[in-house]
């Protein structure tokens, strides 16, 4: 194989193996944030309703729990967001470094 | 060598159009993850005021301050560029009369003149859980920016008031 050749199957390797370990990362973050709200939101809904008909909350703080829930949601959505975009930044300054530490590599002797 | 570049062609195309493309992400911000840091105890020690007797008449101008520096956290994180999702959380941690803070205060604020009055206890806790959460997602965003890291205040349940 040409100098070229192996830079090239250096480069893939490495990038394939950065893809997943990467992309894998955040989304199994990602479920686990929004999977947590889900919980969360089932066992609170549950407790706020026993206190409602105890007399513990009143109906106007009941309605703010089950506000506030969610809104809690959609700013767990927008952290997932935030958190793929700093992956696939993340991902990109990788592979910079992969193209241009394997050409030193590979071409150069370094 | 032409299987090699046809291989890595494809490849390439879609890498560079990911490497040579801007993400739209504001970079980590320390002010902005100290605004959260440091606004978070204070938030959830009012919280715990509000469920004392009479506390509207003790704690109604801290309560102003803490607002207003919740404001300002909003409109810092407003300000920087592509910084949206931090800013529309910041926003929503503040809320409005039926929802979060301000719609805590403002149950809080129908106490008035009463010496007797106070948020239920139970409004308190569940709120305070509630606004540990609101906090942690803004720290945990602000976090990312800097390295990927996992947030173990989200993926915990908490649904249990754990």
């Amino acid at each position: 194989m040409s100098t070229f050749d192996n830079y090239v199957d250096s480069v893939l390797t490495q990038g394939r193996a950065l893809i997943a370990a990467t992309f894998t990362q955040t989304r199994d973050e990602s479920r686990a944030i929004f999977e947590t709200h889900l919980t969360n939101s089932r066992e609170r809904l549950d407790r706020w309703t026993k206190l409602l008909v105890l007399g513990e909350l009143r109906p106007e703080e009941f309605k703010l729990l089950v506000n506030n829930q969610v809104t809690l949601g959609r700013m767990r959505m927008r952290t997932t967001k935030v958190i793929g975009k700093a992956a696939a930044r993340d991902f990109r300054d990788k592979l910079r470094g992969i193209f241009i530490d394997n050409a030193f590599s590979h071409f150069l002797g370094l | 060598m032409n299987r090699t570049v046809t291989r890595l062609s494809g490849w390439l195309l879609g890498c560079c159009l990911l490497v040579g493309c801007a993400i739209p992400l504001a970079n980590y911000d320390q002010r902005a993850y100290e605004n959260a840091t440091s606004l978070k105890p204070l938030a959830l020690a009012m919280i715990d005021r509000s469920m004392q007797r009479g506390s509207w008449l003790q704690y109604n101008r801290a309560l102003e301050d803490l607002l207003v520096q919740l404001a300002a956290a909003y409109e810092y994180a407003n300000g920087i560029e592509y910084n949206n999702e931090a800013a529309a959380n910041w926003k929503d941690l503040i809320g409005d009369e039926e929802r979060m803070m301000l719609g805590w205060a403002t149950l809080w604020s129908n106490c008035g003149d009463d010496t007797e009055c106070r948020v239920s206890p139970a409004l308190a806790t569940e709120y305070k859980i509630q606004a540990t959460e609101a906090f942690d997602i803004i720290i945990c965003l602000e976090a990312n920016k800097r390295q990927l890291s996992r947030c173990e205040a989200l993926t915990r349940p908490t649904g249990a008031g754990g």
